[in-house]
C-alpha cells in the first residue's frame, strides 16, 4: 500500500509536473511576446522622434524670419540716413538745422589807431657851431599813418 | 647827424615826411617806447600805414638812409 500510495503520489506529482512545463513555456512565450510588443511600441516612438527634428527646426525658422525682419528694418534705417544726409528726400532733422544754423556775430573790425607824433621845438647846433638856432616847429600832431611814408630822428637837444 | 638830415630832406621832402623829435622830451615817451627807440640817435623809417620799415641806431651814413627812403617812396 505504501508503494501504492507512493506509486500514486508520484504519479500525481509527474501529473503537476507535466502540465507545470506547458505553463512554462506559455508564460515564457508571454514574456517574450511582451518584450517584443514593447519593443514594438518603442519603435514608433523612435520614428517619430526621427520625425520630431523637421518638427523642431520649423520654430528656428520663425527665429530667423524675425531677424530678417529686423535686418530689413535696420536697412531701411539706414537708407532713410542717407536719405537725409543726401538731402534729397525729407526735410533735414531738427538737430542739422541747430548745426547749420550760424549764430549772427559782428566780427570784430581791427582799426589801426592813428600813430602820432608831437613835433617839438627844437634847438639845434649848426654846422659852425657858433650859434645855436631854434627851428621853429609848432607844437601839434603829426599822423603818421596818413599814407605818407615818414623818417622820424629821434635825436637829444644839442 | 644833421647836415646828412639836411641833405636828405632837400631831396626827399616831396615824397617823405621828415620829423625831428626831442628823445628827451616826455611828450614823446610813448613814441618812444611804441617804437622802442633805444637811445639816441635813432633814425626809425615808416611806410605810409605807419608801420617800421628799418631803424637805424647811433651815427648811421647816408647811403645806408638815403638806399632804404628810395625803396619806400617807389613803393608810394
Amino acid at each position: 500500500m505504501s508503494f501504492l500510495r507512493k506509486k500514486v503520489s508520484y504519479s500525481a506529482r509527474t501529473r503537476k509536473m507535466t502540465a507545470f512545463w506547458p505553463l512554462l513555456v506559455l508564460g515564457l512565450a508571454l514574456l517574450v511576446g511582451a518584450c517584443g510588443d514593447a519593443t514594438a511600441t518603442v519603435n514608433p516612438a523612435t520614428t517619430s522622434a526621427a520625425t520630431t527634428p523637421p518638427t523642431a527646426t520649423a520654430p528656428i525658422a520663425p527665429t530667423t524670419a524675425s531677424s530678417q525682419a529686423v535686418g530689413s528694418s535696420t536697412t531701411v534705417a539706414i537708407a532713410a540716413t542717407q536719405f537725409v544726409a543726401t538731402n534729397t528726400i525729407g526735410t533735414p532733422p531738427a538737430a542739422t538745422n541747430t548745426v547749420t544754423a550760424v549764430p549772427a556775430t559782428a566780427i570784430p573790425v581791427t582799426t589801426t589807431p592813428a600813430l602820432k607824433a608831437i613835433v617839438q621845438p627844437k634847438v639845434i647846433r649848426t654846422a659852425s657851431d657858433s650859434y645855436r638856432k631854434t627851428i621853429q616847429f609848432t607844437e601839434q600832431p603829426v599822423t603818421l599813418n596818413d599814407g605818407i611814408p615818414s623818417l622820424l630822428w629821434f635825436d637829444a637837444e644839442n | 647827424m644833421q647836415p646828412v638830415v639836411d641833405g636828405l630832406k632837400q631831396q626827399y621832402s616831396s615824397q617823405i615826411r621828415f620829423v625831428d623829435l626831442d628823445f628827451d622830451d616826455k611828450k614823446n615817451a610813448g613814441l618812444v617806447q611804441q617804437l622802442r627807440v633805444p637811445g639816441h640817435p635813432t633814425f626809425v623809417l615808416l611806410d605810409g600805414q605807419g608801420k617800421v620799415v628799418q631803424r637805424w641806431v647811433g651815427v648811421t651814413p647816408r647811403d645806408a638812409i638815403e638806399e632804404n627812403l628810395k625803396r619806400v617812396a617807389a613803393v608810394k
